[in-house]
């Protein structure tokens, strides 16, 4: 069963070819998945096999909490973009929506390795010399 | 970024009322988007420089 619709995967498929570089897709659920998270991984499962490019790994949030604590991930579903290094990206919740989108742009800024600042923001955000936690809660409604 | 019907009790602790809503460690809010050098202001804003 595709949580995609067939224009949408080819939509995908096209946009991921742009993609130059390797991305790790971490997801953490859990043995008893609630439906949020059953709906993410299928998501995501679909998504990562559309890109040779992509790469997925599902974790359980319980039975492997040493890596969670790791990743820092404390609530779930989560899903963690990483490329030469970990970027700090996290997506908590199902990607529904608006957060899809989201989710497939920073696919494509990982992919890429460009955030798409520009160098003027670089330059302020290279005054920042500490650990900053950042939250965007949105909806997805 | 963090889906906030999912996470409500994040939404209640925030005083989350529109989204987007970003916070910056867990002190400093800003809501609604706002273009990319206005969010590094409010990150150099949130570390005291």
């Amino acid at each position: 069963m595709g949580m995609l619709k067939e224009k949408d995967r080819e939509k995908l498929i096209n946009l991921f070819k742009e993609i130059k570089e390797d991305v790790k897709i971490a997801m953490f659920t859990q043995e008893m998945e609630c439906l949020h998270c059953e709906m993410t991984r299928m998501m995501i499962e679909e998504v990562s096999g559309l890109s040779d490019k992509l790469s997925l790994e599902v974790h359980d949030f319980v039975a492997e909490a040493d890596l969670a604590r790791k990743y820092g991930v404390d609530k779930i579903p989560a899903i963690v973009l990483s490329g030469d290094r970990d970027y700090g990206i996290r997506f908590y919740g199902v990607p529904a929506g608006y957060e899809f989108n989201v989710l497939i742009e920073d696919i494509m800024d990982v992919g890429k390795r460009d955030s798409g600042l520009g160098k003027d923001v670089m330059a302020e955000l290279a005054k920042v010399d500490q650990p900053v936690h950042i939250q965007v809660l949105i909806s997805s409604t | 970024m963090v889906e906030s019907s999912e996470f409500s009790f994040l939404a209640v602790k925030y005083n989350v009322q529109g989204v987007p809503h970003t916070v910056i460690n867990e002190e400093h809010s800003i809501v609604g988007a706002h273009p990319e050098m206005d969010f590094a202001h409010e990150i150099l804003k949130a570390i005291g420089k």
